[in-house]
């Protein structure tokens, strides 16, 4: 990300503002521009009960949002970094008021005292937290409650307000039509627009996926695999993988007494672990106590009791650290980090820029101003000067069929090459991390040959040759980022 | 279950047989053939991976149907009784329809999850099992996502119309949706009994807390809907370790012992309605042999039920001419509704049409193409809903009005007749002829005569399984609309190319919403006239019975006075030995249909 480039956009929407005052769409250029410095806005959406609190919390590593077995977020809550644990609520067309944020047994409340639920369109919650200093995570109720007014809440954040999000973790239990309808509603209507280029799916609750047979985190992976090859899905979100929310967040808080019981459990009959209500009841002088068996229930659900029975059986598994180390990683949890780190921490910058070219040619397009000519050439200029925002609006329309390059193996390798799955010159070419300067200055010189080729190709359709002019300039810009070797 | 009403039936159609009433007999022999085959369609429904296809496994103790966590049901599988384990494609959607091919049993899950080509619309699985075997069938449905928006939809809505019970199952991990709740809405109106199953309870510590929830929620809506938890893994190894407790533990005894008693409702009240045709039947050749009784007497009384029967008979004549009033009245009412169905598909499509047109027109060009199809899916959904309720509820009034009407004609020819009986409790009602009531939208046929509903509405459901409204079938929105908008470039294209785009499109919802309306146009006037035929065979052949119960004891009142003493004296002994077989007939037909019979409120 070029720093000019960013200034350029900046300059871009300050102008914007200043052309827009007094009208509608000051508000969400003006909150655009107040957040630029601010770290990408992460937002959690997907139905009801998707598991959107439980993977944020494990995402950041503790217990901030509160979770429940019945619908339990009803507000829109943002997870910032700062220098105390403290939250605010924000009041419609009013100003935010202090209050309360409680923890207790391992859960957190936030006291909104005298004030309705309903009045409030936001609650921000300020922690110390290392994992918050570069994204801002946004937890939201979820569509498809039959709880209209909760339904209407998310729709009403991710759609209409302005102070949205940069990109959206989708989270879905399986691929659902409200899924598919909420997604297209997004990218659609919304100012920022949703798109595969900011958006990422998540099958959450994998432990559950299979009814909690035995291979189910196998079975989750999988689905999540065919899910991210299907050509709906993929027009919607950049890719989907697989994670046990619940899982993941037992591994960051797992204690030895757990260990303990886990072990006890080992030792007791199978047929404890049949169902949920025979581990809290059956063969009460048997293995751990009827209080220890309730938290290890809440902990790990009984998918995560019986893989961490299983694992300590194994005896692989042989104290608390070792077992968090276990869960973790079949949790899936790291790979939806590092998802979050290339797809959105690496690219925040352009994002960020994206976004506000784009709110700026939505407000001309809603309503020309007298310097709206000016405004768009000037929209133009920074097109033309960042390739950066062109690589993704060209990834957004390969995406959603906006352009059409009739080969499925050319496409895939213009959006590698365009930096789906990552930024990195190695990643681009799809080559090993490991692979050294002159052979990845090779692949590049070919990829870039192969696309100049298919430019010039008289066979080409004008929407390939566009792609390919395109690509070729990443190309270019791979090779040129490279460091300089003398040439044979 | 039946049996007493089999027995008193076949001992009436001994009696109408022996007093050569050829009309009486074919109307027991109807009924019991009826009683014999006690059908009870159990329609399994739900959103999609909620364990619909585990849960029919999990009853059965069998894997019949498919389940894999991340392939679905795709076409309707009805499970049924039979010797051996065996599975057949049916080449239509209903559960009767001509069977195909039979399916071996590996490749039953291909063709169950919708991969066993065009051809094959259905499954039929037959297995030897005691739940099935009263003629209890159970229907996997693909699993609708999304509610009325989802291409499956119709494939549930269309099992739902002849469903006895519905199975709405829904899973402990979450609490009832708000697509949940619309289908169940819908569903509720199509279907008489739903019973809620919230499986996986095995998973979720919480599912007691899922459960009140779902309550809740079902209570806000207005639905009357008993909820049942279950678990499949804990049946399945209660069934494998004959473990007693684990079995209760999962729940399907409890659903199996609902089904069981819903069963025997639904064959209950098919036994009540064969035993109002008995005391019908009865009721009549009590008569009849009470008039010849009576000729043997040659008093002054006689002679006055000799006019009596003969004015009777004249009524009956009447009843049964083509000009009486009840056939004015089915003819008047029959043109009415067939106009007014007929309008309000008319008024519907047009006004689904107005509001697609205006929707291609004015959406942005990208929304059009994603959300057209469900949105236009969603809509022909619920106008053809709507517009089955409208006609279910004019069939109802046609049947109460003509119904009303025979009634209280039959009633006036009974006037001043001594029927042999002392007419009392609910064998007075269907003795003779129904007796019109207040109009009972529910066309179960069992649960109005259980509940006391309206004769009408027993006849307009016998017409056939209400009223053979099914759901027409047409091609999904989505598909019909995917050849026009998909691959088109609409963001980048001109302004010119958008409009011919527009435009394309829609024809193309032109095209769909004629394809629905000519389906939707053809199974409502099939509707109306199998509705009406029914009526006019139902009401004449009763009136038939009427005539020649009148007519021969007309006969027997002039023509027994003549022959000798002593030969009378013989006749009358065995009249008299008849008429007290009779009497006891219609005692015990009385008393098994009062046992049937809900206690009048």
């Amino acid at each position: 990300m070029s720093s000019a480039t960013s200034r350029a956009v900046r300059a871009l929407l300050t102008d914007a503002v200043e052309a827009y005052r007094g009208l509608p769409e000051e508000a969400g250029l003006q909150d655009v521009l107040d957040r630029w410095d601010d770290p990408l806005r992460v937002a959690f959406a997907g139905r009801v009960k998707a598991g959107k609190s439980t993977l944020l919390n494990a995402l950041v590593g503790e217990r901030l949002a509160a979770t429940d077995a019945t619908e339990c977020t009803r507000i829109v809550t943002s997870y910032v970094n700062g220098p105390a644990t403290r939250a605010w609520a924000y009041p419609f067309g009013g100003e935010p008021v202090q209050v309360p944020f409680l923890r207790a047994g391992g859960q957190t409340r936030i006291e909104l005292g005298a004030m309705e639920a309903d009045g409030i369109a936001q609650l921000v919650v300020e922690t110390p937290n290392r994992r918050l200093e570069r994204l801002t995570l946004i937890d939201t109720p979820g569509i498809g409650s039959a709880r209209r007014e909760v339904s209407a809440r998310t729709d009403a954040f991710l759609l209409d307000d302005g102070s949205g999000a940069d990109a959206v973790l989708y989270l879905m239990r399986h691929l659902h039509t409200a899924d598919v309808g909420f997604l297209q509603s997004m990218s659609d209507e919304h100012d920022a627009g949703v798109s595969p280029v900011n958006a990422v799916g998540v099958l959450s609750r994998a432990d559950e996926i299979a009814g909690g047979r035995e291979d189910s985190l196998e079975v989750a992976a999988r689905i999540a695999q065919t899910y991210s090859a299907d050509p709906r899905v993929r027009s919607l979100v950049q890719t989907v993988v697989s994670v046990s929310g619940l899982l993941a967040l037992a591994s960051t808080g797992l204690q030895e007494r757990q260990h303990a019981a886990v072990v006890a459990l080992a030792d007791a009959p199978t047929s404890l672990l049949l169902s949920a209500d025979r581990l809290l009841d059956a063969l009460p002088d048997r293995g751990p106590s009827r209080e220890v068996r309730a938290e290890l229930l809440e902990v790990l659900g009984l998918f995560g009791v019986r893989l961490c029975v299983s694992l300590v059986r194994l005896g692989s598994a042989g104290d608390a650290a070792t077992l968090a180390a276990a869960l973790r990683r079949l949790s899936g949890l790291d790979d939806v980090r590092a998802l979050l780190l290339e797809r959105f921490v690496a690219r925040a910058g352009v994002l960020k820029m994206r976004r506000a070219v784009r709110t700026v040619e939505a407000a001309l397009a809603a309503r020309p101003v007298p310097t709206a000519g000016a405004l768009r050439r000037r929209v133009e200029e920074v097109l033309a000067a960042a390739h950066e925002l062109v690589e993704l609006r060209l990834l957004d329309d390969l995406r959603t069929g906006e352009l059409e390059l009739g080969d499925d193996a050319a496409a895939l390798d213009a959006e590698r090459l365009l930096g789906v799955d990552g930024d990195a010159p190695h990643e681009r070419l799809g080559l090993d991390e490991a692979v050294p300067d002159e052979d990845v200055r090779a692949a590049a010189i070919e990829a870039l040959r192969r696309w100049h080729r298919r430019a010039a190709s008289p066979l080409a359709t004008p929407d390939l040759r566009r792609t390919a002019e395109l690509v070729a300039r990443s190309c270019e810009g791979i090779v040129a980022g490279l460091p300089a070797t003398t040439l044979p | 279950m039946g049996a007493d009403v089999d027995h008193v039936l076949a001992a009436i159609a001994r009696a109408a047989a022996r007093h050569d009433r050829p009309d009486l007999l074919e109307r027991v022999e109807l009924a019991r053939a009826r009683l014999a085959d006690p059908a009870c369609r159990v329609v399994v429904c739900g959103e999609f991976k909620k364990g619909k296809s585990s849960l029919v496994n999990a009853l059965l103790g069998a894997r019949v149907c498919a389940t894999d966590a991340d392939v679905a049901t795709a076409i309707p599988t009805y499970v049924r009784h039979g010797e051996r384990l065996e599975a057949h494609v049916l080449q239509e959607e209903s559960p009767g329809s001509a069977r195909g091919s039979a399916v071996p049993a590996p490749e039953v899950d291909t063709v169950a999850t919708g991969h066993g080509g065009p051809a094959a619309r259905a499954l039929e699985i037959r297995l030897p099992r005691e739940l099935l075997a009263g003629g209890l069938v159970l229907v996997d449905t693909p699993g609708i996502s999304g509610g009325l928006a989802s291409s499956h939809a119709g494939v549930a809505l269309r099992a739902l119309a002849v469903a006895d019970v519905l199975v709405f199952v829904t899973d402990a991990s979450a609490e009832l949706g708000a697509a949940e709740i619309e289908f169940l809405a819908q569903a509720a109106a199509l279907c008489p009994v739903v019973v809620g199953a919230v499986t996986r309870i095995d998973l979720y510590p919480q599912w007691r807390r899922i459960l009140a929830a779902d309550t809740e929620h079902l209570t806000a809506a207005g639905l009357d809907v008993d909820l049942l938890p279950l678990s499949a893994p804990l049946r399945h190894h209660g069934l494998r370790d004959r473990d007693r407790e684990l079995l209760l533990e999962s729940g399907y005894p409890q659903l199996t012992a609902r089904l069981v008693a819903e069963h025997e409702r639904v064959s209950g009240s098919g036994g009540a309605a064969a035993a109002a045709v008995g005391a019908g039947v009865v009721g009549q050749l009590v008569a009849e042999v009470t008039a010849q009784r009576r000729a043997l007497d040659a008093d002054a009384a006689s002679q006055e039920q000799r006019q009596a029967w003969a004015r009777a008979r004249e009524q009956a004549a009447d009843l049964r001419s083509a000009g009486s009033r009840w056939q004015q009245v089915l003819f008047d009412r029959m043109a009415d509704v067939g106009a007014e169905v007929e309008l309000d598909l008319t008024v519907r499509i047009r006004s689904l049409r107005r509001e697609a047109a205006e929707r291609v027109a004015q959406m942005p060009p990208a929304r059009l193409a994603a959300d057209l199809g469900p949105w236009l899916q969603q809509r022909t959904t619920e106008l053809l809903l709507d517009h089955q309720s409208v006609v279910r509820a004019q069939a109802d009034q046609v049947a109460d009005a003509v119904a009303e009407q025979f009634g209280s004609a039959a009633r006036d020819l009974r006037r001043g007749l001594d029927l042999g009986t002392d007419e009392s409790g609910p064998v007075r009602d269907v003795a003779f002829a129904p007796a019109g009531a207040q109009s009972v939208s529910r066309l179960d046929m069992g649960l109005v005569a259980l509940r006391g509903g309206s004769a009408g509405a027993m006849i307009t459901h016998a017409a056939g399984l209400v009223l053979g409204l099914a759901f027409p079938v047409v091609l999904p929105a989505a598909l019909v609309l995917s050849t026009v908008l998909a691959g088109k470039s609409w963001q980048s294209a001109q302004k010119a190319q958008l409009r011919a785009l527009r435009a394309d499109t829609d024809r193309a919802v032109a095209a769909y919403l004629e394809e629905v309306d000519i389906a939707a146009r053809k199974d409502t006037r099939d509707a109306v006239r199998r509705l009406q035929r029914r009526l006019r065979e139902t009401f004449s052949a009763r009136a038939a019975e009427l005539f020649t119960t009148a007519n021969r004891s007309v006969e027997s009142l002039s023509t027994s006075l003549t022959g000798d003493d002593e030969a009378r004296a013989v006749r009358r002994a065995e009249l008299d030995a008849e008429l007290d077989a009779l009497r006891s007939l219609q005692r015990e037909v009385g008393a098994v249909l009062a046992a049937r019979l809900p206690v009048a409120a």
